[in-house]
């Protein structure tokens, strides 16, 4: 998704497939999507850094996770407004670590030609991806460490 | 319906494992970034992460290769309604430069002449002479997904003689320009770090100020600040930065000098300043790019591989490098 662009935004298509696997499969595999994908974003992607978006991504799939088996789920207004969130968290994670690095941004330049057109595109590009996620991954199922013993 | 002992007890243990699960991610990604940024650039993670994009550049590039007349597509649709005004003008520009031309030549006879006389480094010609630098060009395989890097990967590496802190170049209107320089090298791929990215420091001056030398590094989003340019240099705005292409302490720079970087957009006061605050515009968007030139430097002789702090280059690599000025 690089290669769209709108101003400094790049839609977070990451965001959205780690909310809709979430919030139809729960917390663990929630966060352990969000790890791996968020790992493998830093491996295949010249990003230098490691193990940052992974933990962003775990946080987000771990908190999407308890909306799994709600009424919310079942819609798509819901998973929309955590992937446009979640796109928040990560921009603004990002940017907490940058200026922890030394890397520094205007505050009205981020919102400007960062945050905004990133949310938007993110807004725009994500209910397809959730609308193919839902019908590959199915009914919401919280998926729990190990199953019941009797 | 009260659950019983039991069903609760399975509850509580599945809902302490999830927990502890969670907790050991979280852990592990902290490490991660601890150690990523604790230890060189020959460390173990940074290792992985070149073997990763050495095994996954290949499928990118493919990948790339098919969105490519797609991306062609739209660049051309976009492009269509400038094309006639651009026609024009770049016919007026072909006269003028045909006359310039001669002139060129005989200033260029003279120069080689006198660089010969002196002994002095030869610039950089991406048409003509490298000055000792191979041309390798690479179609860019992937780029950051984040604007807070603005890099991207190109499909050549080390096999190919691409080393960190190599310069890169594209084409502009005022010709090759620097984009970025190299910060990681895999054998098969090369990470680039734009002139643009916050971690990327060039050397540089402005030929028409003055022999003063500074400091090129990103400020606002694709825009750069030269620094360390005293109060006399006659820095005015349209002139134009190059690379500076000289070392410190007895270490030659990988960076050939002249090669054009940018422009210069602003000059900001300095009534109690020592230095002047100078704003600079890339001359190339390489966020638009679809290939990259990399400038292969010759094999370093003993002397200029030794370790030694460098005031230039990538920020984010702590180990021994050449000097990037």
């Amino acid at each position: 998704m690089p290669y769209i662009n709108v101003a400094d935004g790049i839609p977070d298509l990451i965001a959205p497939t780690v909310v809709v696997i979430a919030i139809l499969r729960g917390t663990l595999v929630g966060a352990v999507t969000g790890f791996a994908m968020g790992l493998l974003v830093e491996l295949s992607s010249p990003v230098g850094t490691l193990g940052v978006l992974a933990l962003l991504y775990l946080v987000i799939g771990a908190w999407c996770g308890r909306y799994c088996s709600r009424d919310e789920s079942s819609t798509l207004t819901a998973p929309l407004v955590l992937s446009v969130a979640a796109a928040l968290v990560t921009q603004i994670g990002v940017m907490i670590f940058q200026l922890m690095l030394g890397t520094h941004m205007g505050a009205s330049e981020f919102i400007v030609s960062v945050l905004l057109p990133t949310l938007a595109l993110t807004a725009l590009l994500s209910p397809p991806v959730l609308l193919i996620g839902r019908r590959l991954i199915g009914p919401p199922r919280v998926v729990e460490p190990y199953a019941v013993r009797t | 319906m009260a659950s019983s002992p039991a069903t609760t007890g399975i509850a509580r243990r599945r809902n302490n494992l999830r927990r502890g699960i969670i907790a050991a991610l979280v852990i592990l990604c902290l490490g991660l970034f601890t150690v990523y940024f604790r230890e060189s650039d020959d460390g173990a993670l940074h290792g992985a992460q070149s073997t990763a994009a050495s095994v996954i550049s290949p499928v990118q590039e493919v990948a790339t290769r098919a969105v490519e007349p797609f991306r062609d597509a739209w660049g051309w649709a976009s492009s269509l309604k400038d094309a006639r005004d651009r026609s024009a003008s770049l016919e007026t520009e072909v006269d003028r430069l045909r006359g310039e031309v001669v002139f060129s030549d005989v200033q260029a006879q003279r120069l080689d002449e006198l660089e010969k006389l002196l002994g002095v480094e030869k610039l950089v010609d991406a048409s003509k002479d490298l000055g000792g630098y191979e041309a390798k060009t690479s179609s860019v395989v992937t780029r950051s997904i984040s604007p807070w890097w603005r890099s991207a990967r190109v499909g050549i590496g080390s096999s190919d003689g691409v080393m960190r802190n190599s310069p890169v170049l594209a084409g502009s209107e005022q010709g090759a320009a620097l984009v970025g320089i190299v910060t990681n090298v895999s054998s098969r791929s090369a990470d680039v770090s734009f002139v643009t990215d916050g971690r990327t420091e060039v050397g540089g001056r402005i030929p028409d100020a003055g022999p003063y030398f500074g400091l090129l590094s990103s400020i606002t989003p694709g825009q750069l600040q030269l620094s360390g340019i005293p109060k006399e240099a006659a820095v005015k705005t349209g002139q134009a930065v190059v690379t500076g292409g000289f070392g410190v302490k007895g270490l030659q720079s990988p960076y050939p000098p002249g090669v054009p970087v940018g422009v210069v957009t602003s000059v900001g006061p300095q009534e109690v300043d020592v230095d002047r605050t100078v704003q600079v515009t890339p001359y190339v968007d390489p966020r638009t790019l679809s290939y990259l030139t990399v400038l292969v430097p010759p094999p370093p002789s003993p002397c200029r591989a030794a370790a030694a702090p460098a005031w230039g280059g990538s920020r984010s690599s702590p180990s021994p490098r050449w000097s990037c000025r």
